[in-house]
C-alpha cells in the first residue's frame, strides 16, 4: 500500500477472475473464475487448499459473516442455466459439488452478490435490474426490488450491514437498505457504473465506471479522462472527482480507515488515492 | 332470256330485303368527312389563342379609332397578327375589356405576360388573363363574407423578464434547454432562470390556472428550437410548421403553416421568419413554394422561392439579411440575388454577377457588403476581396491579390472594420491530374471601413491560421495561429499610427484551440477547442494595455459555448453526446465555476437574447457617472439574498437527513440487537 509493490501472486487459475472474497480474519480467500472453477486459498503461504469444479463460468462470490458459508453465482451458457448456489466451506461432500446448502436456477442472470445479512441471507443483482434476496432458511426469493433498468454490475454493503450500494449500466448507482430491500438514493452519473462503494467512516460513497473497452471506438488523445466521483449519501450531490485511469474503472473500494480509494481499470492499472485532509474535514452545511 | 329474267318478279323471301317505307339513307358526319372534320376548328383551342384584356379606358364611339389604334401598337409588339374586338355598351363606348385574338396559344400566353400588369397612364393598368382561365374563375360564393378580423392575441408583456419581474430586478438572464430521450425518443425543453452566482432554476409560469414550471415534453418536435435575435419569442417547429409562444406563461402567439419543415431563421430585428422544407424526393418529387418568408407579427406570408428549381443552394441560412432589414440576398453560380423588403422584389430588377463568386456577407451595423470571388487561373484573374455599397452598388474597395488558394471574411459587429484571411501559395504544380500547391502562408487584410475611404492593411501570420473573432466594439481582435496540437491566440490592437495592426498579447500555446468567442460588450473574450477531447477553455482579458489570459478551464468534450447576452457569464456544454458525459457549467467572465449540471440527453442549450436597450444616450452617461452609489443599494440586496438562500439550502439539507436518519437509526437498532449472534459467529 506504500509504495505500490506487488508482494505475491495466486496462481492457478485458467481463465479471467471475475471475483474475489477474504475472510473477515484474513485467513482464507475464494476466487470465481472463468476457467469454470471456484478456488479456495490460504492467503498467507499463497497456496490453493481447494478447487471447485462449476459446469460453466463462475462470475460473482461472497464469503458470509462467519466466512464459512461461500454464496456464488454461475453464468448462462447453452443449456445450463445460470445459478446461485451456497456452499459451506468446511463440508467435505459440498466442497466437492455433491452437494448444496442452496442451488437456485435463476431466470436473469447475476454479476454480483453479497450476503446481506450475518450467515442468513444473500442478495444478488440481476441482469434485468433487480435485486433479489434469498435465505439460506427457504429455498426462494424473500424479497426483491427493481431499481435499475439495466445489469447491475456490482453489489457492495456497508461495514454495519445497513446499505447496499448497487452499481448499474444505466448510469446510476442507487443505495438500497439491505434489511427491507427499499431503494433510498440514487447517484446520477453521466457514464455506465461499474462499482461503487460506502465510506466506512463518512457519510460518503464513490463510484466509477465508462464503458467497456470494445465498445469505445476513440478513446482520447487526453489521457486520464477516467474519473471517479465522490458523492454525499444523503444528499446524493457530487462533491468531488478525481482522474487517473485511462480506461473504464471496472472496481473501487475504501480501505476500512476510510481515508484511501482503490480503484482496478480496463487500463490494466490499479490506483490508490489517498484522500486528504481538505476531504476528511469537508462537510455541508447542514 | 335475260330479259325475262329481269323483268320476272323476285321471290318473296327477296322482297323483305327492300328499305321500309321512308327509309333515308344517312350516313355519320365522321364516315363521310372524317379528314375534313379532323380540321373543324374546337372552340378550346381557339379560346386559348384569346386574351381577355381589363383596365382599358371606357371611350364613346368617337375616340374609339384612337384607342384602338393606342392599343393596337401595345397588342401588336407581341404578334402583328392579331385581331381584336371591343364589345360596346348600348351607348356604343366601351366596357372597360377587350379581347385580342392571336394565331397560336405561345404567342397568346406571350402577350398576357406583356399586357398583364402593364401601365398605360395614372388611371389605367392593365390585367390580361387567357380566355381559358377566365372560364375557369368560379362565381364567388353568394356567402361569402370579408374575412373577419382576428382578434389580437394579448399575451401579455414581450419583455416581462426584463420588466417587472423579481428576476428581472436581479437581473437575472434566462436560458432554455432541450433533453432528448434515446430510448424514447421523448424531448422535453426547459426555460431556466440563471441565478447569478448560484444554481439555476427553472421558470414558473401559470398554465390552465395553476402554477407550474415553464418545461414541456415534445415542446418543440425536433431537437432544434430557437429564440427569436431581440428574445421575444421562442420558436418551435413542428411537422406542420413554426409555433412562437411569448409572454410571462409561453403562451401561443403566433403559427406558421409550412409543412415537414426542416429549418427555420429569423431576421435580424424579428420582423421576419424564414422557413425551409427540403424538397421530398421520395414522395412527391419537386414541391414548389419551399422556401418562404412570414411576417412574424401579422403572420402574413410574404414571398415564397422554390429554390431547388433552379440548382443547389448553399448551406442553410440561404438568405442573407442586412442589418436594418431593408434588404436580404442570396449568391449562387457567380451572381448575388439582393431583394428589397419593401415589395420583396429583386432591387433594381437586375442581380449583380461576378464572376467567381464564393461568398458574400452583409456588414452587420451598415448597409455594407463584403464578397469574395476567387481567382480564375485560366482567365489569369486574380482573387478579388472587396466592400460593395448596397443599394448603389458601388464597390467600396476592392483588393485584388494573386496566389490565393482560399480566404475568409470577418465582419467586426460595430461595422468598422472587415478582416480577411488569405490563404496565399507560392507554387502550383499539376500532378496526376490534381492540383498540387506548395508554400503555405497566411496573411491577414485589415479593411477599414470606418470612413468613406476604405483603407487596406496587410501582414502576414507567423503560423497557419486557425481562426478569428473581433472584438464586436473596440478596435482589437484575436486571430488563431499554429497547428491542432499547438495553438497560439494572437491579440492586436489597430494601431492608427503605424501600417499594420500592433500584438499585445504574449499568451502560451494550448491544445486543439479552434474558436474565439469575446463578449457582447467586448473587452473579455473567451478561446476554447470546440469538440475536443481536452475541451480546454482560455479566459482572456483584454482591456489593459496587454492582454492576458486570466484562467483555464478543462471540460472535457464540450462542443458549445456561448456568452450570455450581457457579458457576465460564459457557459461550456457537452451535447448530443452518446457515450459522454452531457452537460453544462456556467463560468464567469474571468472563468471562475459557478454551478454545473449533468444532464444525460442534453441536446441544445440556448441563451436568451435581450432586446437592444431602450435608455438614451444621455441617460446611460448618467448612470455611468453615479455608478458607485447607485450599485451600493444592489450591494445589499446581494448580501441579504445570499444569506437567504444558505438559509434555506440549510433548512432543506436539514430536513433530508432528517429522513434518513430513521431508516439509519432503525437498522443501528437491529445491528445492536444482533451483537450476541455475531460475536458467537466469529
Amino acid at each position: 500500500m506504500d509504495n505500490g509493490e506487488r508482494i505475491g501472486t495466486y496462481e492457478g487459475h485458467n481463465g479471467a477472475v471475475w471475483d474475489i472474497d477474504v475472510t473477515w480474519d484474513t485467513r482464507l480467500m475464494v476466487s470465481a473464475s472463468a476457467d469454470n472453477s471456484i478456488k479456495v486459498w490460504d492467503v498467507e503461504r499463497g497456496v490453493c487448499d481447494h478447487t471447485l469444479k462449476l459446469p460453466t463460468v463462475g462470475r460473482s462470490i461472497s464469503l458470509s459473516y462467519s466466512g464459512n458459508l461461500a454464496a456464488f453465482t454461475t453464468t448462462k451458457i447453452t443449456q445450463n442455466s445460470a445459478t446461485l448456489r451456497i456452499v459451506d466451506l468446511r463440508d467435505g461432500e459440498q466442497m466437492e459439488g455433491k452437494q448444496n446448502i442452496l442451488l437456485q436456477i435463476l431466470d436473469y442472470g447475476a454479476d454480483s452478490c453479497v450476503w446481506s445479512h450475518l450467515d442468513d441471507t444473500v442478495v444478488i443483482g440481476c441482469s434485468n435490474g433487480q435485486l433479489q434476496q434469498f435465505d439460506i432458511r427457504n429455498s426462494e426469493c424473500t424479497n426483491f426490488c427493481t431499481p435499475h433498468s439495466y445489469n447491475i454490475s456490482d453489489l457492495q454493503i456497508s461495514p454495519d450491514q445497513s446499505f447496499i450500494i448497487s452499481s448499474s449500466a444505466d448510469k446510476t448507482a442507487q443505495l438500497i437498505n439491505a434489511r427491507t430491500l427499499e431503494p433510498l438514493k440514487k447517484y446520477k452519473s453521466g457514464r455506465p457504473v461499474n462499482s461503487a462503494a460506502i465510506s466506512p467512516i463518512r457519510d460518503h460513497i464513490v463510484l466509477g465506471g465508462g464503458e467497456e473497452a470494445i465498445q469505445v471506438t476513440h478513446t482520447a488523445a487526453s489521457s486520464g479522462q477516467f474519473e471517479a466521483k465522490l458523492y454525499h449519501m444523503v444528499f446524493e450531490e457530487e462533491f468531488a472527482r478525481f482522474k487517473g485511469h485511462f480506461g473504464p474503472i471496472n472496481s473501487i473500494a475504501f480501505h476500512p480507515a476510510g481515508n484511501t480509494i482503490v480503484s482496478g481499470g480496463e487500463d490494466g492499472y490499479v490506483r490508490i488515492q489517498n484522500l486528504d485532509d481538505e476531504y476528511l474535514n469537508f462537510d455541508y452545511d447542514y | 332470256m335475260a330479259v325475262d329474267i329481269i323483268n320476272r318478279e323476285l321471290p318473296a323471301d327477296l322482297i323483305a330485303y327492300d328499305d321500309p317505307e321512308n327509309y333515308e339513307e344517312r350516313y355519320e358526319e365522321e364516315r363521310l368527312l372524317g379528314d375534313v372534320l379532323v380540321e373543324k376548328p374546337n372552340t378550346d383551342e381557339y379560346e386559348s389563342r384569346c386574351v381577355m384584356v381589363f383596365g382599358i379606358p371606357a371611350v364613346g364611339s368617337d375616340r374609339l379609332p384612337k384607342l384602338k389604334n393606342v392599343l393596337g401598337k401595345l397588342f401588336g409588339l407581341t404578334n402583328p397578327d392579331y385581331h381584336d374586338h371591343y364589345p360596346l355598351d348600348a351607348d356604343g363606348k366601351t366596357n372597360g375589356y377587350c379581347f385580342v385574338e392571336y394565331p397560336s396559344k405561345e404567342i397568346a400566353d406571350t402577350a398576357v405576360q406583356l399586357l398583364d400588369g402593364h401601365v398605360l397612364d395614372k388611371n389605367h393598368t392593365f390585367a390580361a388573363y387567357n380566355m381559358i382561365e377566365i372560364r375557369n374563375i368560379k362565381e364567388p360564393d353568394p356567402d361569402w363574407k370579408p374575412p373577419t378580423a382576428k382578434p389580437y392575441v394579448d399575451v401579455g408583456n414581450l419583455w416581462w423578464w426584463l420588466h417587472e419581474t423579481p428576476q428581472a430586478l436581479r437581473c437575472e438572464d434566462q436560458f432554455a434547454t432541450q433533453e432528448e430521450n434515446s430510448r424514447t425518443g421523448n424531448k422535453q425543453l426547459t426555460i431556466w432562470w440563471n441565478a447569478r452566482g448560484q444554481e439555476p432554476y427553472e421558470v414558473d409560469v401559470v398554465v390552465d390556472g395553476h402554477k407550474a414550471k415553464a418545461t414541456r415534453d415534445n415542446w418543440s418536435e425536433q431537437v432544434i428550437f430557437k429564440w427569436s435575435p431581440e428574445g421575444s419569442y421562442l420558436a418551435t417547429m413542428h411537422q406542420k410548421g413554426v409555433v412562437l409562444w411569448a409572454g410571462p406563461n409561453f403562451e401561443k402567439f403566433q403559427r406558421f403553416e409550412h409543412n415537414l419543415i426542416n429549418f427555420l431563421e429569423f431576421s435580424p430585428k424579428e420582423t421576419y421568419l424564414v422557413t425551409y422544407a427540403r424538397d421530398d424526393y421520395y414522395r412527391n418529387a419537386h414541391v414548389d413554394n419551399t422556401l418562404k418568408i412570414f411576417d412574424t407579427f401579422t403572420g402574413e406570408l410574404k414571398k415564397t422561392f422554390t429554390p431547388l428549381r433552379h440548382g443547389r443552394l448553399a448551406d442553410w441560412p440561404f438568405f442573407k439579411w442586412s442589418a436594418d432589414e431593408k434588404y436580404f440576398g442570396f449568391s449562387r453560380h457567380g451572381q448575388i440575388h439582393i431583394f428589397e423588403t419593401e415589395h420583396f422584389e429583386l432591387l433594381n430588377k437586375v442581380s449583380i454577377e461576378m464572376d467567381g463568386l464564393i461568398t458574400f456577407d452583409w456588414n452587420p451595423s451598415k448597409n455594407l457588403i463584403s464578397y469574395y470571388c476567387e481567382e480564375r487561373i485560366n482567365a489569369s484573374a486574380p482573387a478579388e476581396i472587396g466592400v460593395m455599397e448596397i443599394p448603389t452598388k458601388q464597390v467600396s474597395r476592392a483588393a485584388r491579390i494573386f496566389s490565393v488558394s482560399t480566404a475568409n471574411l470577418f465582419w467586426q459587429k460595430a461595422g468598422n472594420y472587415l478582416a480577411a484571411h488569405t490563404e496565399r501559395y507560392s507554387s502550383r504544380k499539376i500532378k496526376d491530374g490534381e492540383v498540387k500547391l506548395g508554400g503555405i502562408v497566411s496573411h491577414l487584410e485589415i479593411f477599414d471601413c470606418s470612413k468613406k475611404d476604405v483603407s487596406v492593411q496587410t501582414f502576414q501570420l507567423p503560423e497557419p491560421f486557425v481562426s478569428f473573432g473581433w472584438d464586436p466594439k473596440a478596435e482589437k481582435f484575436c486571430v488563431l495561429v499554429g497547428t491542432v496540437n499547438k495553438v497560439t491566440p494572437l491579440v492586436y490592437k489597430i494601431d492608427h499610427g503605424r501600417p499594420v495592426p500592433s500584438l499585445i498579447s504574449q499568451i502560451e500555446p494550448g491544445l486543439q484551440l479552434n474558436t474565439v468567442s469575446f463578449a457582447p460588450q467586448g473587452g473579455w473574450l473567451s478561446v476554447y477547442g470546440s469538440g475536443s477531447n481536452a475541451g480546454h477553455v482560455y479566459f482572456i482579458d483584454t482591456n489593459g494595455a496587454q492582454a492576458t489570459r486570466t484562467r483555464i478551464v478543462e471540460h472535457s468534450s464540450m462542443n458549445y459555448g456561448a456568452w450570455d447576452p450581457t457579458g457576465r457569464f460564459f457557459v461550456t456544454c457537452a451535447v448530443g453526446h452518446h457515450r459522454m458525459e452531457n452537460g453544462f457549467r456556467i463560468h464567469t467572465f474571468q472563468g471562475r465555476e459557478i454551478s454545473r449540471r449533468v444532464i444525460d440527453g442534453l441536446a441544445r442549450f440556448r441563451w436568451r437574447p435581450r432586446p437592444p436597450s431602450k435608455l438614451t444616450e444621455q441617460q446611460m452617461r448618467e448612470i455611468r457617472k453615479n455608478l458607485k452609489t447607485i450599485s451600493k443599494k444592489f450591494e445589499e440586496e446581494d448580501r441579504k439574498e445570499q444569506a437567504k438562500a444558505s438559509e434555506e439550502l440549510i433548512e432543506k439539507r436539514r430536513k433530508i437527513m432528517e429522513a434518513f436518519d430513521i431508516v439509519r437509526n432503525a437498522n443501528r437498532k437491529n445491528y445492536e440487537h444482533e451483537a450476541e449472534e455475531r460475536f458467537k459467529l466469529r
